[in-house]
């Protein structure tokens, strides 16, 4: 249904490629021009100032959680007036051993405004609902646990 | 194995909250002071200006595989001299009928300094460095790697 594309490109500054020391840095450019300065995570030799692929794969389901809650809400005839989210990934060995995004925790806090505010159990329903349907949930075999922030 | 952070703001600044109109616009945060400008995808009301959570995640796994690439590279002693990838991802239905990014096609283009390896042995460090990757791990997508004829 949609394209989405980046570039990305990488060249070596250092002059040995050693797997310990090549530099890491590079550049990820969108469409519309945004570029993003990319890295590894530090403890993989990475440049702690700029983003990892993990932050990225973080950024991308809180976003989208986000944006689907938002629709839902709406949907619903709640006015949100402000969402907050601090979310956290776990980069370590599945059941299989392999290291990959096992887990994200999402901390949503949701604020309403109007004189009618949802329960908490339809909150916790809303973000079940945008679970269910976010494009990036959809896409990833991490468990996403969403603890929101009552 | 190890964390990350991400922090996101997002607050309505349209009186009504319509599920067409209402700003997709957010903020996204990391922990070092990185800042991405977010949004939904333009087919979803989004600011095409800003990032939207499918180019996050094509760029999450296009940066994540060119990183696994030059290590798998280094260890077996080609020594790159730059990497291009134009990567697309394409939103659409899953088997499932439910709507994912259900396949990203990798195209990287990597420089080698003196004699690089042949097309066969690029393909394996690209299987090797697929199976290595972190968010490949982590994703359900079909990812595609084809990089260009050399």
């Amino acid at each position: 249904m949609g394209q989405h594309k980046t570039s990305i490109h990488w060249e070596r500054d250092t002059e040995h490629f050693n797997i310990k020391s090549f530099n890491r840095d590079h550049v990820i450019r969108f469409e519309n021009g945004v570029v993003i300065h990319a890295t590894s995570a530090p403890e993989f030799t990475g440049n702690p100032d700029l983003i990892s692929p993990e932050d990225l794969f973080v950024a991308t389901i809180s976003s989208c959680h986000m944006m689907t809650f938002l629709a839902v809400a709406s949907l619903n005839k709640w006015q949100v007036q402000t969402y907050r989210d601090h979310a956290q990934g776990f980069l370590e060995e599945n059941q299989a051993g392999r290291i990959m995004m096992n887990r994200v925790i999402l901390q949503p806090q949701v604020v309403f405004s109007g004189s009618n505010h949802p329960s908490r159990k339809a909150q916790e329903d809303m973000h079940l609902k945008a679970r269910r349907s976010g494009f990036i949930a959809n896409s990833v075999r991490t468990s996403i646990s969403i603890q929101p922030n009552f | 194995m190890s964390e990350f952070y991400s922090r996101l703001e997002w607050k309505r600044d349209h009186p009504d909250f319509e599920l067409k109109t209402f700003n997709r616009s957010h903020r996204i945060h990391f922990p070092n002071g990185a800042l991405l400008e977010g949004s939904s995808a333009p087919d979803y009301s989004g600011d095409p200006e800003k990032n939207n959570p499918e180019q996050l995640f094509v760029a999450s796994l296009s940066s994540c595989h060119m990183l696994t690439f030059l290590a798998v590279a280094a260890i077996g002693k080609w020594k790159v001299e730059s990497y291009e990838d134009d990567a697309v991802g394409y939103l659409e239905k899953n088997e499932t009928g439910k709507m994912s990014m259900n396949r990203v096609v990798l195209r990287p283009s990597v420089r080698f300094s003196g004699e690089g390896p042949n097309q066969e042995e690029l393909s394996k460090l690209h299987e090797k460095a697929h199976r290595g990757c972190f968010i490949a791990s982590s994703v359900n997508t079909e990812v595609r790697i084809e990089p260009p004829s050399v």
